[in-house]
Order: structure tokens, then C-alpha cells, then sequence
């Protein structure tokens, strides 16, 4: 061949050995993080409690307990309400910064990218800090009363568990916080997960609207659309997919929100109890087997979303 | 009629543009990519506001900055088509096509039949419920075609119709667009930098460098005489500057283009400079140095074949760089190929002195 006579000798081994050098560390990589997430499949399967119960067996009963249930509901049930209200901030927010532009816009890019590389606790204690400002008691007393009873009536659809306690049935974990206070509350941990998670809703909502063209909204006002017209006519749907893609990866921010919510809303069981607070609070009582349980299932949980994420073909800063 | 007079200031230059359409003409908007062609298009449309100047379409003012008028967008009654068509991905064929007529709010029995019209004008009936994701570029251009023309834009705006079409589809679609825009009957500005297409659309030519209008007129106008060697490139006659020497033979005129020489039979009698164009058919090329009457033949090399139709542009090197224009029978006759030596002549009838 003509071509590799040009090449000096040995370079096409050379070459070969270089690429299996670079695919090799990506293998290595995920050999080593694939195994992580298995070791606690492979430790349940090992492991005994004092009282020679199986790991499996704490695990299936972990399923079954009604505290677990709490949990995972309160998780995906606030996470769900903070992607909302992400999105109802994300997509003008967004659109405004995917077409506008502004003074400063290198200002503007660092604060909205704060929030992703500050470590989590900041923003809890932010948050708890605000709240003993005079405009944190502003905000507190301007809460309606319908936004709470809205909060706690939507809270209420899905939590509350009826568990045997003392030989008696009792309803736990049912969320009626009085007044309208944020700090210490399961309210709260919506707080927590939209300041935490918001700013990936709006890069993700973005990345959706820059890859619609300005030139078919441009089309759509030539042919007698106005801007709002065009806005919900033609870049919504454009959209759509990275916008539902941007809202699947927001709920899966706020659901693995830990930090924040340790710091402004506490672990309290039964109360602000979501999966990743439960596990800290099973892991500080030497719970492990309990604890791995919930590994598992947020393992599960993330999983999907990441998959429906690229199904829907979402793009954009996310990491 | 299509008035536009108007200022913007852009980031390196600032744009000035100043050009009238009668009923049913197109004018053409030809420059180098950036020059401000389809920012002035927007302006037009209403998508960028100018500094200041004024556009009007018949007795409709659609922006004067001085009297303050400014009407939106979607009230100007525009058919824009853009270079890459923007159809809607997730609407078909007829929903694009009948989307201005439903923005507008139109009843049912009149956009059902508008459609109608603009599908059969274009001849797409086999596309009506397609995808544009499932349409060719020439097909897709069709379909944004068929949506300006729906709502009875008044006007069309038409950036680069053929600039993202292949090679073979450009010729094909050059001329059913041109049939079509004559059907239409309405004014156009088209934006383009193919002097192909200028010559094919422009009843008018608009010939525009870094926001400024170099030249504008008529298409003949600018033809016979450019004012400047870039207007002719872009129009793609053949373009020199030279001096009227004193000698006068046979009752020709003699012009010196730096060390060439070339006799024109215009009646020019002063002397000094000059400008002189030729059309690129007015130039025949030999094999062999032809005999008889043609005064003005140059040694060539060839260098590069452009075919057009049934037409090829042979760009020549020389002592004087110059195009021809042939049949494509004539040039298998010749068979010539870029590289090869030709005698290219100019008839000295051929030749316009203008200043």
C-alpha cells in the first residue's frame, strides 16, 4: 500500500498501542465505578445484622416499611413540585437569556452558574440565614396562607402512612405545618431543591431553546404571528422535547438534594425525611443494611431518569 | 411600488441603502456574504429597526423613523423566505403552508382553498403531508415558497432562494423560480452574491460592498456599464480600465490596458483614461491564432470551466485575465480543458467605452 509506506516504521503499532492506552483508563473507569454501585448488591448479599438476619431479608423488609414508603414519596413528590416551579422560572428565564442579550452577560452567566459549583451546605445555610434577616421575616409574613395550605394539601395526597405502633394504628407522616414559615418545615425542602437545582433547569431549557433556530420564529411573525404567538406556536413545540428533557434532569437534581436540605429543614424522621436524609440518618444509627436499600433504589431512580433524559435527547450543561 | 431608504449602524461599518421597485419587479441584492444584504431584508420585514430612513410599499408607510411610524412584523404582509426555509419541523407540508392564513385568523373554507391554490401553483400536491424532515432542498424550498405566498404577502423577501441547494437543483430551480415569480406579478427583493442569479431575477440590481450601495439600476444599465471593476465581476462581464492612446487605425480606437493592446470600434475620441467592458459571449476562442478580420486576439490558458445550462463560462489568464461564454457543443468541439493554451478574440464591435 502507498499509504503506509509514507508512515515511519512501526507506526501503525505505535498508533494502535496509543488508542488502547486511551480506551483502556475509560475502561478502567467504569470497571471501577460500575463496581461501586455493585458492591452494595454484593454487600446485602454477605451481610448479617447481630441477630443473624440475612441482608437480603432486612433489605425486602426495608421495602415493606412504611418509613421507607414515606420517604420515597416525600422525594419524589417535593422533588416533582420543585421541577415545576424550575420550570416555570426556567423556560422565560431561559428564552430571555437563549435570544436576548444583555449588559454584563459575563456577570450574568456566573451568578446563574453559582448555585452548580457551590458546595450544597451553602445554599442551605443561605437559606437559614436569609430567614433571620428582617427580609427573610418579610418574606415569611407576605407567605399567603394559600400557598401553604396549597403546599400541604398537594403534600397530603401522597404522604401519610398508617403504621402499628404500640398495638394501636396510627397515621404518621402526615404534613400540617401551622403558619407560614419556611425554616425547619417539609415546605422548606421545595425551597431547598429549587435554589439547588434551578440553575440546571434553566441551562438545560436553554440548550433546548438555542437549538431552535430565532429564523423560524422570525418566519412565524412574518406570517402574522406576534412574539407571544410565536413563542407558544412555534418554540414551545420546537422545544418540547428539551424542555420535558431539561424538567426530567431538574427533578432528578432536587431528588438527590441532601445538603441544603440537612441545613435549612433539618432530619427530622416522619417530617423532612426524604431518601437521601433517611440514609444519613439510617447510616448515623448503623442502619447500613436500611441504608443500602435506599442506595438501591435511588440507583434505580437515577438510572431512569438519565435514560428518559437521552431519550428525549436533552443536551446542555448538566454536570 | 417598493420605496426603501435607510441608515443602520452595524458592528464593523455602517449600512446604507437606498433603492425603488416598480409593481411586479424583482430587485436583486447582490454582494459579498456580510456586506448588509440580509440585514436590509430584515429591516424591510421588520425584524431589525433602522437608525433612521424610511421603508414604504405603495401608500403604506411600514417604518419611517422621522414621523415615528413603525409597523410590526406580523402586519406588513411579507413573504420572507430565508436561506435554510425554517419550515416548521413539526408541522406538515399543508399546516406550514396554511400557517400564516390560521395566525391570521382566517375562516376555514378560505385558508382550505388559499392552500389549494399555493400547493397546485407550486405543484406539490404529492408533498401535502409530509414532514419537511422527509423533503429534498428543492421540495422544502417549494413548500416555503408556497407559505409566503399564501397569506397574498404583498411583497416577497427571498435570501439566498438557492444558496443551500445543490449544484444540479440550483439550475433546475432557478427556473421554475423565475417562471413562478413572473406568474406572480408582485414586487421581490431577492439577496444573493451569484451574479447568475442576478442576471436570471434582477429586472433591478442592487450592487452592494460593506453597506454601502455601489451601484443600483437596471439590469441592462449596470450590465453595459459598471462603475467599477467589482460591480462587473459580480455581474460577470469582463471589465478593464485602460487609456486612449493617440494612434487611431482603420477608424478604430486604441486602447492600452498596462502592455496589451486592444482596438475598440466606439467612436471615442478623447484621450486619457477609459473604462471598457465586453460580454463574456462576445469572446470566441481558437485553437490556433484565427485568420482574418479580429485585431484583438490574446494568448489564454484556461482556468476554470463553469458550466451553466447549456452554456460554459471559460475563465481565462493572460495578459488580459478575461471570461468567455460558449456552448456546451462549441466547447466539445474544442476540446479544451483548464490548463490548456486558447486564442481568445474580442470583436473590436464588441468592445464599450464609457467613463
Amino acid at each position: 500500500m502507498t499509504t503506509s509506506a509514507a508512515q515511519p516504521a512501526g507506526g501503525d503499532l505505535g498508533n494502535k498501542f496509543f488508542s488502547a492506552l486511551l480506551v483502556s483508563f475509560l475502561v478502567l473507569f467504569l470497571a471501577a465505578s460500575t463496581l461501586l454501585l455493585l458492591s452494595n448488591v454484593w454487600y446485602l448479599a454477605e451481610a448479617k445484622d447481630s441477630l443473624g438476619k440475612s441482608g437480603w431479608s432486612i433489605f425486602v423488609e426495608s421495602l415493606h416499611n412504611p418509613q421507607t414508603h414515606f420517604a420515597v414519596k416525600l422525594s419524589v413528590f417535593s422533588a416533582a413540585i420543585s421541577a415545576l416551579v424550575c420550570m416555570i422560572v426556567a423556560i422565560p428565564a431561559a428564552y430571555s437569556l437563549s435570544r436576548f442579550r444583555f449588559p454584563f452577560s459575563g456577570v450574568v452567566d456566573t451568578l446563574l452558574d453559582l448555585p452548580i459549583v457551590l458546595p450544597p451546605p451553602v445554599i442551605g445555610i443561605s437559606l437559614l440565614i436569609f430567614f433571620r434577616t428582617p427580609a427573610g421575616d418579610v418574606v415569611n409574613h407576605l407567605t399567603p396562607e394559600w400557598l401553604v395550605s396549597a403546599i400541604n394539601w398537594l403534600l397530603s395526597l401522597a404522604l401519610g402512612e398508617r403504621v402499628l405502633e404500640n398495638g394501636a394504628w396510627v397515621t404518621k407522616g402526615e404534613i400540617w405545618d401551622d403558619g407560614t414559615t419556611w425554616v425547619y418545615t417539609t415546605r422548606g425542602i421545595i425551597l431547598a431543591q429549587f435554589f439547588a437545582a434551578c440553575s440546571f433547569g434553566v441551562r438545560a431549557v436553554k440548550a433546548a431553546f438555542d437549538t431552535v433556530g430565532v429564523r423560524h420564529e422570525q418566519v412565524a411573525r412574518t406570517l402574522g404571528c406576534t412574539r407571544r404567538q410565536a413563542f407558544f406556536k412555534v418554540v414551545l413545540p420546537m422545544a418540547r422535547n428539551g424542555i420535558v428533557a431539561g424538567a426530567v434532569m431538574t427533578w432528578a437534581r432536587a431528588i438527590a438534594e441532601f445538603g441544603p436540605i440537612l441545613f435549612f429543614c433539618s432530619a427530622v424522621q416522619w417530617k423532612t425525611e426524604v431518601m437521601p436524609i433517611r440514609m444519613f440518618l439510617l447510616n448515623a444509627a448503623s442502619q447500613i443494611e436500611e441504608a443500602t436499600a435506599l442506595v438501591i433504589i435511588m440507583i434505580l431512580i437515577s438510572a431512569l431518569t438519565l435514560l428518559v433524559f437521552k431519550r428525549l435527547g436533552g443536551r446542555g450543561y448538566l454536570w | 411600488m417598493l420605496s426603501v431608504e435607510v441608515r443602520k449602524a452595524l458592528t464593523e461599518f455602517e449600512l446604507a441603502v437606498t433603492f425603488q421597485a416598480k409593481a411586479a419587479e424583482t430587485v436583486v441584492i447582490i454582494g459579498p456574504s456580510g456586506c448588509g444584504k440580509t440585514t436590509t431584508l430584515n429591516i424591510i420585514a421588520g425584524l431589525v429597526r433602522p437608525d433612521e430612513g424610511r421603508v414604504a410599499l405603495g401608500d403604506r408607510v411600514l417604518v419611517d423613523r422621522a414621523a415615528g411610524v413603525e409597523l410590526p412584523t406580523a402586519q406588513r404582509n411579507v413573504g420572507y423566505v430565508f436561506q435554510e426555509f425554517a419550515l416548521f419541523p413539526h408541522l406538515t407540508v399543508a399546516e406550514n403552508i396554511a400557517y400564516g392564513l390560521r395566525a391570521r385568523r382566517q375562516p376555514r373554507e378560505l385558508i382550505a382553498r388559499k392552500v389549494e391554490e399555493a400547493i397546485s401553483l407550486l405543484g406539490i400536491h404529492a408533498l401535502r403531508d409530509r414532514r419537511p424532515t422527509a423533503l429534498s432542498g428543492g421540495e422544502r424550498q417549494r413548500v416555503a415558497l408556497a407559505r409566503a405566498i399564501a397569506c397574498d404577502a404583498q411583497i416577497l423577501l427571498l435570501d439566498e432562494p438557492l444558496g443551500s441547494l445543490d449544484a444540479q437543483t440550483r439550475n433546475r430551480v432557478r427556473g421554475e423560480l423565475h417562471r413562478l415569480l413572473k406568474t406572480l406579478g408582485r414586487i421581490a427583493v431577492m439577496v444573493t452574491h451569484d451574479y447568475i442569479d442576478a442576471l436570471t431575477f434582477g429586472d433591478r440590481i442592487c450592487v452592494m460592498e460593506r453597506g454601502q450601495v455601489l451601484q443600483a439600476g437596471e439590469r441592462q444599465d449596470l450590465l453595459r456599464h459598471p462603475k467599477s471593476r467589482f460591480v462587473a465581476e459580480l455581474t460577470g462581464v469582463n471589465f478593464f480600465e485602460g487609456t486612449v492612446s493617440p494612434e487611431r487605425r482603420d477608424g478604430l480606437t486604441e486602447i492600452w490596458i498596462g502592455d496589451s493592446r486592444l482596438y475598440a470600434a466606439a467612436n471615442h475620441q478623447e484621450m486619457g483614461d477609459t473604462l471598457l467592458t465586453f460580454f463574456p459571449s462576445d469572446v470566441s476562442l481558437n485553437r490556433q491564432p484565427p485568420s482574418g478580420s479580429p485585431r484583438n486576439v490574446y494568448r489564454s490558458q484556461v482556468r476554470e470551466l463553469v458550466h451553466l445550462g447549456d452554456k460554459v463560462r471559460v475563465s481565462l489568464n493572460g495578459a488580459l485575465p478575461m471570461c468567455a461564454e460558449i456552448t456546451a457543443s462549441a466547447l466539445e468541439e474544442l476540446g479544451i480543458a483548464e490548463g490548456d493554451k486558447v486564442y481568445a478574440s474580442v470583436k473590436a464591435t464588441a468592445v464599450k467605452l464609457y467613463r
